[in-house]
Protein backbone atom coordinates (compact mmCIF):
# COMPACT_ATOMS: atom_id res chain seq x y z
CA UNK A 1 0.00 0.00 0.00
CA UNK A 2 1.27 3.47 -0.83
CA UNK A 3 1.75 6.01 1.93
CA UNK A 4 1.77 9.14 -0.20
CA UNK A 5 0.24 9.64 -3.62
CA UNK A 6 0.10 12.75 -5.78
CA UNK A 7 -2.33 12.74 -8.71
CA UNK A 8 -2.02 15.43 -11.36
CA UNK A 9 -1.09 18.04 -8.81
CA UNK A 10 -0.63 21.59 -10.08
CA UNK A 11 0.04 24.94 -8.55
CA UNK A 12 -0.04 28.28 -10.26
CA UNK A 13 0.56 31.76 -8.96
CA UNK A 14 -1.55 34.12 -10.99
CA UNK A 15 -0.82 33.02 -14.52
CA UNK A 16 2.51 31.37 -13.73
CA UNK A 17 2.45 27.62 -13.28
CA UNK A 18 5.03 26.50 -10.70
CA UNK A 19 3.94 22.90 -10.97
CA UNK A 20 1.92 21.02 -13.63
CA UNK A 21 0.32 17.58 -13.51
CA UNK A 22 2.72 16.09 -11.02
CA UNK A 23 2.01 12.46 -10.13
CA UNK A 24 4.11 10.10 -8.09
CA UNK A 25 3.68 7.68 -5.22
CA UNK A 26 5.79 6.73 -2.22
CA UNK A 27 5.63 3.39 -0.43
CA UNK A 28 6.19 3.03 3.31
CA UNK A 29 9.88 2.83 4.19
CA UNK A 30 11.10 4.22 0.88
CA UNK A 31 13.55 7.06 0.41
CA UNK A 32 12.48 9.02 -2.65
CA UNK A 33 14.47 11.91 -4.05
CA UNK A 34 13.07 14.99 -5.74
CA UNK A 35 15.56 16.39 -8.19
CA UNK A 36 15.60 19.34 -10.53
CA UNK A 37 17.20 22.69 -11.22
CA UNK A 38 16.28 25.83 -9.30
CA UNK A 39 12.68 26.77 -9.97
CA UNK A 40 11.73 23.25 -11.08
CA UNK A 41 8.96 23.11 -8.46
CA UNK A 42 10.52 20.88 -5.81
CA UNK A 43 9.85 23.08 -2.80
CA UNK A 44 6.41 23.92 -4.15
CA UNK A 45 5.62 20.20 -4.17
CA UNK A 46 6.72 19.99 -0.50
CA UNK A 47 4.60 22.95 0.48
CA UNK A 48 1.54 21.36 -1.13
CA UNK A 49 2.11 18.01 0.59
CA UNK A 50 2.76 19.63 3.97
CA UNK A 51 -0.25 21.92 3.69
CA UNK A 52 1.76 25.14 3.75
CA UNK A 53 0.08 25.88 0.42
CA UNK A 54 -3.06 24.67 -1.30
CA UNK A 55 -2.77 23.05 -4.77
CA UNK A 56 -4.57 24.72 -7.68
CA UNK A 57 -5.61 21.32 -8.99
CA UNK A 58 -5.07 17.60 -8.51
CA UNK A 59 -5.30 15.40 -5.44
CA UNK A 60 -2.89 14.45 -2.67
CA UNK A 61 -3.50 11.27 -0.67
CA UNK A 62 -1.76 10.26 2.53
CA UNK A 63 -2.40 6.93 4.22
CA UNK A 64 -5.68 6.48 2.35
CA UNK A 65 -6.99 9.96 3.13
CA UNK A 66 -7.21 12.94 0.85
CA UNK A 67 -5.18 15.75 2.36
CA UNK A 68 -4.80 18.48 -0.25
CA UNK A 69 -6.01 21.83 1.02
CA UNK A 70 -5.64 20.82 4.66
CA UNK A 71 -3.89 23.34 6.88
CA UNK A 72 -0.24 22.71 7.75
CA UNK A 73 -0.91 21.90 11.40
CA UNK A 74 -3.38 19.18 10.38
CA UNK A 75 -0.81 17.60 8.07
CA UNK A 76 1.75 17.64 10.91
CA UNK A 77 -0.73 15.95 13.25
CA UNK A 78 -1.39 13.26 10.65
CA UNK A 79 2.31 12.47 10.60
CA UNK A 80 3.80 14.60 7.83
CA UNK A 81 6.84 16.54 9.01
CA UNK A 82 8.98 18.86 6.93
CA UNK A 83 12.14 20.85 7.20
CA UNK A 84 12.55 24.22 5.57
CA UNK A 85 15.14 24.96 2.91
CA UNK A 86 16.03 28.16 4.72
CA UNK A 87 16.01 26.90 8.29
CA UNK A 88 13.35 28.32 10.57
CA UNK A 89 14.37 27.52 14.15
CA UNK A 90 12.47 29.02 17.07
CA UNK A 91 15.53 31.20 17.62
CA UNK A 92 14.60 32.75 20.94
CA UNK A 93 13.82 29.40 22.54
CA UNK A 94 16.23 26.86 23.95
CA UNK A 95 17.19 24.07 21.57
CA UNK A 96 15.32 21.52 23.67
CA UNK A 97 12.17 23.66 23.74
CA UNK A 98 12.21 23.69 19.94
CA UNK A 99 11.65 19.94 20.13
CA UNK A 100 9.30 19.96 23.10
CA UNK A 101 6.68 22.01 21.27
CA UNK A 102 6.93 19.66 18.29
CA UNK A 103 6.51 16.60 20.53
CA UNK A 104 3.50 18.16 22.26
CA UNK A 105 1.66 19.27 19.12
CA UNK A 106 2.81 16.95 16.33
CA UNK A 107 1.73 13.43 15.41
CA UNK A 108 3.28 12.11 18.62
CA UNK A 109 1.13 14.43 20.77
CA UNK A 110 2.97 13.53 23.97
CA UNK A 111 0.76 13.67 27.06
CA UNK A 112 2.87 15.89 29.23
CA UNK A 113 5.78 18.28 29.12
CA UNK A 114 7.90 15.82 31.07
CA UNK A 115 7.38 13.04 28.55
CA UNK A 116 7.97 15.49 25.69
CA UNK A 117 11.24 16.59 27.27
CA UNK A 118 12.47 13.01 27.63
CA UNK A 119 11.67 12.39 24.01
CA UNK A 120 13.37 15.64 22.99
CA UNK A 121 16.56 14.71 24.87
CA UNK A 122 16.64 11.32 23.22
CA UNK A 123 16.36 12.87 19.75
CA UNK A 124 18.96 15.54 20.53
CA UNK A 125 21.33 12.75 21.47
CA UNK A 126 20.61 11.02 18.21
CA UNK A 127 21.41 14.08 16.06
CA UNK A 128 24.41 15.09 18.15
CA UNK A 129 22.97 18.18 19.81
CA UNK A 130 22.71 16.80 23.34
CA UNK A 131 25.26 19.24 24.71
CA UNK A 132 23.47 22.20 23.17
CA UNK A 133 20.07 21.44 24.70
CA UNK A 134 20.02 24.51 26.95
CA UNK A 135 21.41 26.96 24.41
CA UNK A 136 19.21 29.40 22.53
CA UNK A 137 18.59 28.03 19.05
CA UNK A 138 19.77 31.25 17.41
CA UNK A 139 23.27 30.73 18.80
CA UNK A 140 23.84 27.48 16.85
CA UNK A 141 26.04 27.33 13.76
CA UNK A 142 24.40 26.69 10.38
CA UNK A 143 25.26 22.99 10.58
CA UNK A 144 23.78 22.93 14.09
CA UNK A 145 20.64 24.66 12.94
CA UNK A 146 20.23 22.18 10.11
CA UNK A 147 20.47 19.35 12.64
CA UNK A 148 17.95 21.14 14.81
CA UNK A 149 15.62 21.46 11.84
CA UNK A 150 15.75 17.69 11.35
CA UNK A 151 15.49 17.00 15.08
CA UNK A 152 12.41 19.19 15.44
CA UNK A 153 10.73 17.46 12.52
CA UNK A 154 11.47 14.05 14.08
CA UNK A 155 10.14 15.23 17.42
CA UNK A 156 6.67 15.51 15.89
CA UNK A 157 6.80 11.70 15.59
CA UNK A 158 6.24 11.65 11.82
CA UNK A 159 5.54 8.75 9.47
CA UNK A 160 6.60 10.76 6.44
CA UNK A 161 9.56 13.13 6.64
CA UNK A 162 10.14 15.74 3.94
CA UNK A 163 13.74 16.97 3.91
CA UNK A 164 14.29 20.15 1.91
CA UNK A 165 17.98 20.61 1.03
CA UNK A 166 19.30 19.80 4.47
CA UNK A 167 22.78 19.33 3.00
CA UNK A 168 23.00 22.68 1.23
CA UNK A 169 25.63 25.01 2.62
CA UNK A 170 27.41 22.26 4.58
CA UNK A 171 31.10 21.46 4.17
CA UNK A 172 32.12 18.17 2.57
CA UNK A 173 32.74 16.45 5.88
CA UNK A 174 29.49 17.81 7.30
CA UNK A 175 27.65 16.37 4.29
CA UNK A 176 29.05 12.91 5.02
CA UNK A 177 27.99 13.19 8.66
CA UNK A 178 24.55 14.45 7.73
CA UNK A 179 24.03 11.58 5.27
CA UNK A 180 24.96 9.06 7.96
CA UNK A 181 22.55 10.81 10.29
CA UNK A 182 19.68 10.67 7.80
CA UNK A 183 20.31 6.98 7.11
CA UNK A 184 20.46 6.21 10.81
CA UNK A 185 17.21 8.05 11.47
CA UNK A 186 15.50 6.30 8.58
CA UNK A 187 16.59 2.89 9.82
CA UNK A 188 15.86 3.41 13.49
CA UNK A 189 12.54 5.17 13.21
CA UNK A 190 11.00 3.17 10.41
CA UNK A 191 10.38 6.36 8.47
CA UNK A 192 9.47 7.17 4.92
CA UNK A 193 11.53 9.97 3.41
CA UNK A 194 11.14 12.34 0.51
CA UNK A 195 14.32 14.29 -0.04
CA UNK A 196 15.05 17.40 -2.08
CA UNK A 197 18.73 17.80 -2.72
CA UNK A 198 21.07 19.61 -5.00
CA UNK A 199 24.08 17.51 -4.05
CA UNK A 200 23.70 14.90 -6.80
CA UNK A 201 25.98 12.31 -5.35
CA UNK A 202 24.25 12.48 -2.01
CA UNK A 203 20.88 11.93 -3.64
CA UNK A 204 22.02 8.93 -5.64
CA UNK A 205 23.62 7.38 -2.54
CA UNK A 206 20.60 7.92 -0.36
CA UNK A 207 17.55 7.20 -2.49
CA UNK A 208 15.80 4.10 -3.77
CA UNK A 209 14.06 6.13 -6.40
CA UNK A 210 14.34 9.61 -7.85
CA UNK A 211 11.68 11.83 -9.40
CA UNK A 212 13.08 14.47 -11.74
CA UNK A 213 11.29 17.78 -12.25
CA UNK A 214 11.94 20.31 -14.95
CA UNK A 215 10.08 23.61 -15.26
CA UNK A 216 7.26 22.39 -13.05
CA UNK A 217 6.78 19.04 -14.75
CA UNK A 218 7.97 15.52 -14.07
CA UNK A 219 10.27 14.41 -16.86
CA UNK A 220 11.19 11.02 -15.52
CA UNK A 221 11.32 8.74 -12.50
CA UNK A 222 13.50 5.77 -11.71
CA UNK A 223 16.36 4.24 -9.76
CA UNK A 224 19.49 6.38 -9.31
CA UNK A 225 21.32 4.26 -11.88
CA UNK A 226 18.59 4.82 -14.46
CA UNK A 227 18.35 8.53 -13.76
CA UNK A 228 22.06 9.13 -14.12
CA UNK A 229 22.12 7.86 -17.69
CA UNK A 230 18.78 9.33 -18.78
CA UNK A 231 19.42 11.75 -21.64
CA UNK A 232 16.53 14.07 -20.65
CA UNK A 233 17.93 14.40 -17.16
CA UNK A 234 21.40 15.08 -18.45
CA UNK A 235 20.05 17.74 -20.80
CA UNK A 236 17.80 19.45 -18.35
CA UNK A 237 19.69 19.25 -15.13
CA UNK A 238 23.20 18.04 -15.22
CA UNK A 239 23.96 19.74 -18.50
CA UNK A 240 22.54 22.96 -17.25
CA UNK A 241 24.58 23.10 -14.08
CA UNK A 242 27.82 21.49 -15.16
CA UNK A 243 30.63 23.88 -15.86
CA UNK B 1 10.67 21.96 44.41
CA UNK B 2 14.17 23.41 44.38
CA UNK B 3 15.48 25.50 47.25
CA UNK B 4 15.41 28.53 45.01
CA UNK B 5 11.82 27.78 44.05
CA UNK B 6 10.88 27.44 47.69
CA UNK B 7 12.40 30.76 48.60
CA UNK B 8 10.68 32.47 45.67
CA UNK B 9 7.32 31.08 46.79
CA UNK B 10 7.99 32.08 50.38
CA UNK B 11 8.94 35.57 49.30
CA UNK B 12 5.84 35.86 47.13
CA UNK B 13 3.57 34.70 49.97
CA UNK B 14 5.18 37.20 52.33
CA UNK B 15 4.67 39.97 49.78
CA UNK B 16 1.01 39.09 49.30
CA UNK B 17 0.45 38.91 53.07
CA UNK B 18 2.13 42.28 53.51
CA UNK B 19 -0.07 43.81 50.85
CA UNK B 20 -3.19 42.22 52.31
CA UNK B 21 -2.45 43.88 55.67
CA UNK B 22 -1.71 47.27 54.11
CA UNK B 23 -5.22 48.73 54.72
CA UNK B 24 -4.62 48.31 58.47
CA UNK B 25 -1.54 50.50 58.52
CA UNK B 26 -1.76 53.12 55.78
CA UNK B 27 -4.18 55.94 55.08
CA UNK B 28 -6.59 56.21 52.14
CA UNK B 29 -4.12 58.12 49.95
CA UNK B 30 -1.44 55.47 50.13
CA UNK B 31 -4.05 52.76 49.79
CA UNK B 32 -5.26 54.42 46.60
CA UNK B 33 -1.75 54.28 45.21
CA UNK B 34 -1.57 50.64 46.23
CA UNK B 35 -4.83 49.95 44.43
CA UNK B 36 -3.42 51.61 41.31
CA UNK B 37 -0.27 49.53 41.51
CA UNK B 38 -2.24 46.29 41.85
CA UNK B 39 -4.44 47.32 38.96
CA UNK B 40 -1.47 47.84 36.65
CA UNK B 41 0.06 44.56 37.77
CA UNK B 42 -3.16 42.69 37.01
CA UNK B 43 -3.55 44.40 33.62
CA UNK B 44 0.06 44.03 32.54
CA UNK B 45 0.38 40.38 33.63
CA UNK B 46 -2.82 39.50 31.74
CA UNK B 47 -1.61 41.37 28.70
CA UNK B 48 1.76 39.60 28.86
CA UNK B 49 0.00 36.23 28.93
CA UNK B 50 -1.14 36.96 25.40
CA UNK B 51 1.17 39.57 23.89
CA UNK B 52 4.36 38.61 25.70
CA UNK B 53 4.04 34.93 24.84
CA UNK B 54 2.61 35.16 21.31
CA UNK B 55 4.44 38.28 20.14
CA UNK B 56 1.14 39.79 18.96
CA UNK B 57 1.30 43.23 20.59
CA UNK B 58 -2.23 44.26 21.56
CA UNK B 59 -2.76 48.00 21.78
CA UNK B 60 -6.42 47.44 22.48
CA UNK B 61 -6.63 45.99 25.97
CA UNK B 62 -8.30 49.20 27.17
CA UNK B 63 -11.43 47.94 25.47
CA UNK B 64 -11.62 44.96 27.84
CA UNK B 65 -11.13 47.22 30.82
CA UNK B 66 -13.84 49.54 29.47
CA UNK B 67 -16.33 46.80 28.68
CA UNK B 68 -15.78 45.31 32.12
CA UNK B 69 -16.50 48.68 33.67
CA UNK B 70 -19.58 49.09 31.50
CA UNK B 71 -20.86 45.62 32.34
CA UNK B 72 -20.44 46.25 36.07
CA UNK B 73 -22.32 49.53 35.72
CA UNK B 74 -25.16 47.85 33.84
CA UNK B 75 -25.31 45.01 36.36
CA UNK B 76 -25.10 47.39 39.32
CA UNK B 77 -27.95 46.60 41.73
CA UNK B 78 -29.25 44.04 39.23
CA UNK B 79 -27.11 41.15 40.45
CA UNK B 80 -24.94 41.02 43.60
CA UNK B 81 -21.43 42.40 43.16
CA UNK B 82 -19.64 39.10 43.78
CA UNK B 83 -21.40 37.92 40.63
CA UNK B 84 -21.26 41.19 38.67
CA UNK B 85 -17.46 41.37 38.68
CA UNK B 86 -16.88 37.87 37.27
CA UNK B 87 -19.65 38.49 34.73
CA UNK B 88 -17.80 41.64 33.67
CA UNK B 89 -14.77 39.45 33.04
CA UNK B 90 -16.92 37.10 30.96
CA UNK B 91 -18.27 40.05 28.97
CA UNK B 92 -14.70 41.11 28.19
CA UNK B 93 -13.87 37.53 27.20
CA UNK B 94 -16.84 37.35 24.81
CA UNK B 95 -15.80 40.65 23.27
CA UNK B 96 -12.27 39.27 22.87
CA UNK B 97 -13.64 36.34 20.85
CA UNK B 98 -15.53 38.73 18.57
CA UNK B 99 -12.58 41.10 18.11
CA UNK B 100 -9.88 38.46 18.02
CA UNK B 101 -11.53 36.49 15.24
CA UNK B 102 -10.91 39.18 12.58
CA UNK B 103 -7.89 40.93 14.17
CA UNK B 104 -5.72 37.86 14.72
CA UNK B 105 -5.52 37.24 10.99
CA UNK B 106 -2.93 39.96 10.57
CA UNK B 107 0.48 40.26 12.20
CA UNK B 108 3.08 42.75 13.27
CA UNK B 109 2.35 46.44 12.98
CA UNK B 110 -0.98 45.70 11.28
CA UNK B 111 -2.22 43.83 14.32
CA UNK B 112 -1.05 46.62 16.65
CA UNK B 113 -2.92 49.31 14.69
CA UNK B 114 -5.98 47.13 14.22
CA UNK B 115 -6.37 46.43 17.94
CA UNK B 116 -6.09 50.14 18.69
CA UNK B 117 -8.62 50.88 15.96
CA UNK B 118 -11.26 48.36 17.00
CA UNK B 119 -10.98 49.35 20.65
CA UNK B 120 -11.72 52.94 19.62
CA UNK B 121 -14.66 51.75 17.50
CA UNK B 122 -16.12 49.91 20.49
CA UNK B 123 -15.62 53.03 22.60
CA UNK B 124 -17.64 55.14 20.18
CA UNK B 125 -20.34 52.50 19.93
CA UNK B 126 -20.73 52.68 23.72
CA UNK B 127 -20.72 56.50 23.62
CA UNK B 128 -23.44 56.48 20.95
CA UNK B 129 -25.47 53.90 22.83
CA UNK B 130 -25.33 55.89 26.03
CA UNK B 131 -26.26 59.06 24.17
CA UNK B 132 -29.19 57.30 22.51
CA UNK B 133 -30.34 56.16 25.95
CA UNK B 134 -30.15 59.76 27.09
CA UNK B 135 -27.41 59.03 29.62
CA UNK B 136 -24.80 61.64 30.45
CA UNK B 137 -22.60 59.39 32.52
CA UNK B 138 -23.81 57.08 35.27
CA UNK B 139 -23.35 57.57 38.98
CA UNK B 140 -22.96 54.59 41.29
CA UNK B 141 -24.05 55.16 44.86
CA UNK B 142 -23.17 52.90 47.76
CA UNK B 143 -20.11 51.21 46.25
CA UNK B 144 -17.85 49.07 48.47
CA UNK B 145 -15.13 50.66 50.58
CA UNK B 146 -11.61 51.25 49.32
CA UNK B 147 -10.33 48.47 51.57
CA UNK B 148 -12.65 45.91 50.01
CA UNK B 149 -11.75 47.03 46.48
CA UNK B 150 -8.07 46.89 47.40
CA UNK B 151 -8.33 43.32 48.67
CA UNK B 152 -10.33 42.27 45.61
CA UNK B 153 -7.73 43.86 43.33
CA UNK B 154 -4.98 42.05 45.23
CA UNK B 155 -6.72 38.79 44.40
CA UNK B 156 -6.87 39.72 40.70
CA UNK B 157 -3.21 40.76 40.65
CA UNK B 158 -2.13 37.49 42.27
CA UNK B 159 -4.35 35.42 39.99
CA UNK B 160 -3.02 37.19 36.91
CA UNK B 161 0.53 36.34 37.95
CA UNK B 162 -0.34 32.71 38.64
CA UNK B 163 -2.12 32.46 35.29
CA UNK B 164 0.89 33.82 33.39
CA UNK B 165 3.20 31.47 35.27
CA UNK B 166 1.02 28.44 34.59
CA UNK B 167 0.33 29.25 30.95
CA UNK B 168 4.01 29.90 30.30
CA UNK B 169 4.97 26.41 31.39
CA UNK B 170 1.95 24.70 29.81
CA UNK B 171 1.36 23.17 26.41
CA UNK B 172 -0.54 26.32 25.44
CA UNK B 173 2.47 28.43 26.43
CA UNK B 174 4.86 26.28 24.40
CA UNK B 175 2.62 26.74 21.37
CA UNK B 176 2.35 30.50 21.87
CA UNK B 177 6.11 30.91 22.20
CA UNK B 178 6.58 28.93 19.00
CA UNK B 179 4.09 31.24 17.25
CA UNK B 180 6.04 34.23 18.55
CA UNK B 181 9.28 32.84 17.16
CA UNK B 182 8.01 31.68 13.77
CA UNK B 183 4.35 31.12 13.04
CA UNK B 184 4.90 29.17 9.80
CA UNK B 185 7.31 26.78 11.50
CA UNK B 186 4.93 26.47 14.46
CA UNK B 187 2.13 25.34 12.15
CA UNK B 188 4.52 22.91 10.50
CA UNK B 189 5.02 21.08 13.81
CA UNK B 190 1.28 20.86 14.45
CA UNK B 191 0.42 24.07 16.28
CA UNK B 192 -3.04 25.32 15.32
CA UNK B 193 -2.00 28.95 15.49
CA UNK B 194 -5.43 30.46 14.82
CA UNK B 195 -7.09 28.54 17.63
CA UNK B 196 -4.27 29.09 20.12
CA UNK B 197 -4.07 32.82 19.50
CA UNK B 198 -7.83 33.22 19.92
CA UNK B 199 -7.81 31.18 23.11
CA UNK B 200 -4.95 33.18 24.61
CA UNK B 201 -6.43 36.51 23.51
CA UNK B 202 -9.72 35.58 25.18
CA UNK B 203 -8.03 34.39 28.39
CA UNK B 204 -6.02 37.59 28.56
CA UNK B 205 -9.20 39.70 28.42
CA UNK B 206 -10.93 38.11 31.43
CA UNK B 207 -8.97 39.77 34.22
CA UNK B 208 -8.83 43.22 32.57
CA UNK B 209 -12.64 43.04 32.39
CA UNK B 210 -12.85 42.37 36.11
CA UNK B 211 -10.26 45.07 36.84
CA UNK B 212 -12.40 47.56 34.91
CA UNK B 213 -15.38 46.53 37.00
CA UNK B 214 -13.53 47.11 40.27
CA UNK B 215 -12.11 50.44 39.14
CA UNK B 216 -15.50 51.80 38.16
CA UNK B 217 -16.68 51.00 41.68
CA UNK B 218 -13.74 53.03 42.91
CA UNK B 219 -14.44 56.08 40.73
CA UNK B 220 -18.23 55.65 41.22
CA UNK B 221 -18.83 57.43 37.95
CA UNK B 222 -19.00 55.86 34.51
CA UNK B 223 -18.17 57.97 31.51
CA UNK B 224 -17.21 56.04 28.35
CA UNK B 225 -14.47 58.41 27.20
CA UNK B 226 -12.67 57.77 30.46
CA UNK B 227 -13.47 54.10 30.89
CA UNK B 228 -12.34 53.25 27.35
CA UNK B 229 -9.42 55.67 27.27
CA UNK B 230 -6.63 54.29 25.05
CA UNK B 231 -4.18 55.62 27.66
CA UNK B 232 -4.88 52.39 29.55
CA UNK B 233 -3.55 50.36 26.59
CA UNK B 234 -0.55 52.63 26.17
CA UNK B 235 0.31 52.39 29.85
CA UNK B 236 0.13 48.59 29.79
CA UNK B 237 2.57 48.48 26.88
CA UNK B 238 4.80 51.03 28.63
CA UNK B 239 4.94 48.80 31.70
CA UNK B 240 5.85 45.85 29.51
CA UNK B 241 8.61 47.85 27.83
CA UNK B 242 9.99 48.94 31.19
CA UNK B 243 9.94 45.56 32.88
CA UNK B 244 9.93 42.87 30.23
CA UNK B 245 7.12 40.85 28.77
CA UNK B 246 7.22 37.12 28.89
CA UNK B 247 7.81 36.15 32.49
CA UNK B 248 5.95 36.99 35.69
CA UNK B 249 8.54 39.34 37.26
CA UNK B 250 8.75 41.54 34.12
CA UNK B 251 5.35 43.25 34.21
CA UNK B 252 5.50 43.28 38.01
CA UNK B 253 8.77 45.19 37.95
CA UNK B 254 7.52 47.51 35.22
CA UNK B 255 4.32 48.33 37.13
CA UNK B 256 6.21 49.10 40.35
CA UNK B 257 8.62 51.31 38.46
CA UNK B 258 5.91 53.19 36.60
CA UNK B 259 3.73 53.79 39.66
CA UNK B 260 6.74 54.85 41.69
CA UNK B 261 7.95 57.28 39.04
CA UNK B 262 4.49 58.68 38.48
CA UNK B 263 4.06 59.35 42.19
CA UNK B 264 7.48 60.91 42.61
CA UNK B 265 7.28 63.07 39.52
CA UNK B 266 3.62 63.93 39.53
CA UNK B 267 3.72 65.85 42.79
CA UNK B 268 7.14 67.43 42.31
CA UNK B 269 7.10 68.36 38.67
CA UNK B 270 3.53 68.39 37.44
CA UNK B 271 4.39 70.44 34.33
CA UNK B 272 7.09 68.17 32.99
CA UNK B 273 5.93 64.85 34.45
CA UNK B 274 4.57 63.43 31.19
CA UNK B 275 7.60 64.70 29.29
CA UNK B 276 10.01 62.92 31.62
CA UNK B 277 8.01 59.70 31.37
CA UNK B 278 8.04 60.04 27.59
CA UNK B 279 11.80 60.52 27.44
CA UNK B 280 12.32 57.55 29.73
CA UNK B 281 10.13 55.42 27.51
CA UNK B 282 12.08 56.36 24.39
CA UNK B 283 15.33 55.66 26.23
CA UNK B 284 14.10 52.20 27.21
CA UNK B 285 13.02 51.37 23.67
CA UNK B 286 16.40 52.46 22.33
CA UNK B 287 18.74 51.07 24.96
CA UNK B 288 16.86 48.37 26.85
CA UNK B 289 14.37 46.90 24.38
CA UNK B 290 14.18 43.62 26.30
CA UNK B 291 13.18 45.43 29.51
CA UNK B 292 14.83 45.42 32.90
CA UNK B 293 14.17 41.75 33.50
CA UNK B 294 15.43 40.71 30.09
CA UNK B 295 18.64 42.67 30.61
CA UNK B 296 19.14 41.25 34.08
CA UNK B 297 18.82 37.71 32.72
CA UNK B 298 21.22 38.40 29.90
CA UNK B 299 23.81 39.72 32.33
CA UNK B 300 23.40 36.66 34.52
CA UNK B 301 24.12 34.23 31.71
CA UNK B 302 23.27 33.96 28.04
CA UNK B 303 22.56 30.23 28.00
CA UNK B 304 19.77 30.42 30.54
CA UNK B 305 16.17 31.08 29.75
Amino acid sequence: MTLLRLENVGKSYGGVAALRGLSFAVDPGEIVGLMGANGAGKTTAFSLIAGTQRPSDGEIWFDGRRIDGQPAYAAARMGIARTFQIVRPFGGLRVIDNLVVAALYGHARERSRGVAEDRAREILGEVGLARDAARLAQTLTLAGRKRLEIARAIATGPRLLLLDEVLAGLTASEVVEALDLIRAIHRRRNLTLVVIEHVMRALTQLCNRIVVLHHGEKITEGSPAEILVDQRVIDSYIGATKR
Amino acid sequence: MTRRGQSVVALALAGVALFALLPLVVGPYALGIGLGLLMWIALAESWAMFSGLSGYISLGHAVFYGVGAYATVLLWQVVPLWLAIPLSGVAAGLLAVCLGWPCLRVRGAYFVILTLGVSEVVKYIVIRTEAALGRQGRLLIGTPSLTILFEAMLVLAVVSMIVLYMVRSSKLGAGLLAIREDEVAAEAVGVNATALKLLAFTLSALIPGMVGGLMILRSTYFEPLQAFSPTTSFTIVTIAILGGTDEVPGPLLGAVLLVLMSELLWARAPEVYMIILGVLLVAFVLFLPEGLLGRAQRLRGPAKS
